[in-house]
């Protein structure tokens, strides 16, 4: 994985130098610094979240998901394991999702129903399918990596007062993103991205990604709350993270079928 | 990273030549840049690349190729372009009152250290936002921004608001890789350092932090499933003309220990079906649900009570789910998943990596769940002297009319294991169980039979209830190829039960049942939908009044719709060489969760001696509600 990245890498800049000027060059390799920056921005070795979604705007009524996130960063570079199970409201309570992220892009990703009490394999190339009936498609809870993407640096600009560097970020193959673009407001100082506009292929954002506060949190900057908005229709999910704990020492049992069924196995790593 | 806040920390902030600085591994050139330049106004961008463009024999080819062990010279730093103006101080420590505010709880939530009075704070908001005020203190305007002053005692000047929890601030050691913004404050004690955080924008008052985490419950209390349902049937030879249905599920759980929990469960069911030319019945009906004790080990768990145990992978029709016991009250009306009754079960299994060993033993046998006997659900039709699974055949008619039923429902349920790997790539089962089919199968008593045989009429004629036992050698397992997930399941029986067109004897043949399907979300967006090809195939079987192949094709169709207000559902299933249909449209209002209300149709068509044939009358319009608490 670490090679095919550098080999790509290497033959991107190949043929940069062969067709841009030096300043040309020198652009785009901090634009794809500042996007490699931000996708290794320290955020620990595992994490524990405890979050509430509210659905909400666009006349609809009121919904609130609550849930808790496991995370676990495997030892190779691209290998992770999230677990996301919800506790509210009953209907979907104890429903979870597991996925399998690998080095090198493929993705194992299981549902367990608790109805049928069965875990179910998924697909996971349903990008742009709502996650929850929320904002967030499938694609915004995968952690893309900056490789996927040219980047570009807009300019600098001001987010609510705080200066924040503008990246924009267009897939290098169209096929593997439900979005067309997504252009970042860059907080340098904590490398998380404090606006995200998503294009879904027209000349205006369709949805954006709003921070509203982070903190700091054992160390690590922590988006703690945030929303997405489906600009056309106005409807909002605000994300808010009520608890997080990172570097717990979480098992790796928690991430296998087993641990995606019984939701016993990862409550006393509860926040 | 650490070296390089090291080197930087107690490096004064004046023009002198900065010290060169030595790449560490796992350095990037940004991380670097971040730690080295002399004062947040620069751009960390801006570094980056006054930092590669003074020391080119530090990067092998380009801005990615930063060479471990290599001297990095910091550029002078009257050399780096600044951000205009000033910087601020403090990025986002500005706050727009709201109109329910009050100076005072404003000064208490933007201090940035709790150790600082809320009363110096709200001075020191005072006398640096004179803007902001009519006059006086008291006279905070709303929509004001109020920019939050440096406090000589607040940890770091980078810190705009400080979350009022010093307790929970852990030393800024204890985070190896972070960008520890003391740097900027040499002075700064970063043991005393309370919590930080940006806001952006207006922070809503209902965050302050209400934690509404309620204890950890004894008993997690559950109405797993609550439901009302009418229903109208329509066909000019519908059996009834009304039928009504209720169910409540509820559970209480709880963890003993940390090795052992305790699950109960019951569940009510309540059927009633009035008018046309069956008789009016109204059966209410308590059960158990799950009832268990569970002991977890680190790579053992295991189960005594009674479980639902559903074995198999693909939907509502799965081969090798044979430990578990059918719900027939309601035909195939509900789901999968509420087609099963809980069994007593001793169930044993192990984990090991991506192996999981089940193994199932059911000491009672526990027979499907039958609706009332005059129910219009019932297998045995007695009111029309028709039974399911068999060709309408005049001549016994009148006999299952009279017949009365028996059930010899003794013994144990049989056993079974499932040895299951879940993997990169794919998922896979297989399993051996020998098992004993919980639906009945009906047959003529020896009385009855020999006198259908001889043309008499049978003195007391006699359903006998069978359930045979059965070697169930099966396997499943599923995959997914770009969007589309892939499922496959099949069994073999030693013993399906059969009833001979000769002499009406009924036996056993062998049986094998297979099931292909995918699922996948045409359109990449809400539209779900699930399609399988299903065959039964019976294997050497002389002339017999059963089906000897049947091959359906089964699913699912499902879209939310109206911003997620409503969901439309079209469950099917329809036979493939033989007519036998059934399909189920759907529309439900599921705005206000955790329940629905829903308006549906189930709609059976089908030839003589097919399911779909066998309840082609109960076509019937139902409405009602449903919910989880």
């Amino acid at each position: 994985m670490m090679n095919r990245t550098a080999m790509f890498l290497g033959a991107g800049l190949l043929l940069a130098v062969a067709t841009l000027p030096a300043a040309a060059l020198a652009e785009e390799s901090a634009a794809r610094e500042l996007a490699r920056a931000v996708h290794e921005r320290p955020d620990g070795d595992d994490a524990v979240t405890r979050g509430i979604m509210t659905l909400t705007g666009g006349g609809r009524r009121e919904r609130v998901r609550e849930s808790y996130e496991y995370r676990l960063d495997g030892e190779e570079p691209g290998a992770s394991r999230n677990l996301i199970r919800f506790t509210s409201p009953r209907n979907i309570a104890d429903t979870a999702i597991l996925v399998h992220n690998h080095p090198g892009g493929d993705v194992d990703q299981w549902l367990y129903l608790p109805a049928i009490q069965r875990e179910r394999r998924i697909s996971s190339e349903n990008r742009g399918g709502s996650f929850v009936q929320s904002e967030l498609y499938f694609e915004d809870l995968e952690d893309r990596e900056p490789h996927k993407d040219h980047h570009r640096i807009l300019g600098e600009d001001a987010y609510e007062g705080t200066p924040v560097t503008v990246l924009e970020s267009v897939p290098v193959d169209s096929g593997n993103s439900v979005y067309s673009k997504r252009v970042s407001w860059i907080h340098e100082e904590t490398l998380l991205p404090l606006r995200i506009d998503l294009y879904e292929g027209g000349e205006e954002p369709a949805k954006r990604l709003e921070v509203q506060r982070i903190e700091e949190i054992q160390g690590y900057w922590t988006v703690t709350r945030s929303s997405m908005t489906d600009l056309a229709s106005g409807r909002t999910t605000i994300l808010e993270v009520e608890d997080v704990t990172y570097n717990s020492g979480l098992p790796d049992e928690l991430f296998t079928l087993r641990g995606l069924s019984d939701p016993s196995l990862a409550r006393p790593y509860r926040p | 990273m650490l070296a390089g806040l090291l080197v930087l920390g107690p490096m004064p902030l004046a023009a002198a030549a900065p010290a060169p600085y030595t790449v560490q591994p796992g350095d990037t050139l940004w991380s670097i840049a971040r730690d080295l330049r002399p004062d947040p106004s620069v751009r960390i961008q801006a570094m980056a690349q006054a930092l590669y463009a003074r020391n080119p024999d530090a990067f092998d080819g380009g801005p990615e190729g930063l060479k471990a062990g290599a001297t990095l010279q910091p550029p002078a730093p009257d050399e780096l372009a600044r951000t205009e103006p000033a910087p601020i101080p403090g990025a986002g420590n500005y706050y727009t009152v709201r109109a329910s505010d009050t100076l005072w709880s404003v000064a208490e939530r933007l201090r940035p250290d709790p150790r600082i009075p809320t009363r110096e704070m709200v001075q020191r908001l005072f006398e640096h936002n004179p803007h902001a005020f009519d006059g006086d203190v008291h006279t905070l305007r709303a929509g004001a921004v109020l920019q939050v002053p440096d406090m000589p005692t607040a940890g770091s000047a980078a810190a705009p608001v400080a979350v009022a929890d010093a307790s929970s601030a852990p030393a800024s050691d204890a985070a190896p890789d972070t960008p520890a913004p003391s740097r900027d404050t040499p002075n700064g004690d970063a043991e005393d350092e309370a919590q930080r955080a940006f806001v952006f924008g207006e922070e809503s008052a209902e965050d302050a932090d209400a934690d509404t985490q309620t204890g950890a419950a004894a008993w997690d209390l559950r109405v797993e499933d609550a439901r009302i349902e009418l229903g109208v049937l329509g066909t000019s030879g519908r059996p009834v003309d009304h039928v009504q249905h209720g169910r409540g599920v509820v559970s209480a759980r709880r963890d003993l220990n940390e090795a052992w929990e305790l699950r109960l469960g019951a569940r009510a069911d309540i059927q009633a079906q009035q008018g046309g030319d069956y008789p009016s019945t109204t059966r209410a009906r308590a059960d158990y649900d799950e009832n268990f004790l569970r002991y977890r080990g680190d790579r053992t768990r295991v189960t005594v009570g009674t479980q639902r145990i559903l074995w198999g992978r693909v939907d509502e029709i799965p081969p090798t789910d044979r430990l578990s016991t059918k719900d027939l009250t309601r035909f195939g009306l509900d789901p999968y998943g509420e087609r099963r009754r809980a069994n007593p079960a001793i169930r044993a299994e192990f984990f090991q990596g991506p192996w999981h060993a089940d193994l199932v033993f059911l000491p009672l046998f526990r027979p499907a769940e039958l609706p009332d006997r005059d129910s219009l659900w019932h297998p045995v039709d007695r009111n029309r002297g028709r039974l399911l699974g068999l060709p309408q055949d005049p001549a016994l008619a009148p006999v299952i009319q009279q017949a009365a039923l028996d059930d010899d429902v003794s013994g144990n349920g049989g056993a079974g294991v499932r040895l299951g790997r879940s993997g990169r790539g794919a998922d896979f089962a297989v399993t051996v169980q020998r098992a004993r089919h919980s639906q009945p199968y009906y047959r003529f008593d020896t009385d009855t039979r020999q006198a259908i045989l001889a043309g008499q009429p049978p003195g007391d004629p006699t359903l006998e209830a069978v359930h045979p036992r059965t070697w169930v050698v099966g396997g499943d397992t599923a995959f997914a190829t770009g969007a589309w997930t892939w499922r496959a399941e099949a069994a073999w029986l030693s013993d399906v039960p059969v009833t001979r067109a000769d002499d009406l004897r009924q036996t056993t043949v062998e049986g094998v049942d297979w099931v292909v399907g995918a699922e996948g979300f045409p359109g990449d967006g809400d539209f779900r939908m699930t399609t399988q090809l299903a065959g039964q195939h019976l294997l050497n079987a002389g002339d017999m009044l059963d089906a000897r192949e049947s091959y359906f094709l089964t699913g699912e169709l499902e879209s939310p719709f109206a911003d997620y207000n409503w969901r439309a559902r079209l469950r099917y299933s329809i036979g493939l060489n033989r007519r036998d249909v059934y399909l189920n449209p759907e529309l439900a209002w599921i705005a206000r969760e955790p329940m629905e209300f829903y308006i549906g149709l189930h709609w059976l068509d089908g030839a003589e001696g097919t399911a779909g044939g066998f309840y082609r009358d109960n076509r019937m319009l139902v409405t009602g509600w449903r919910g989880q608490f």
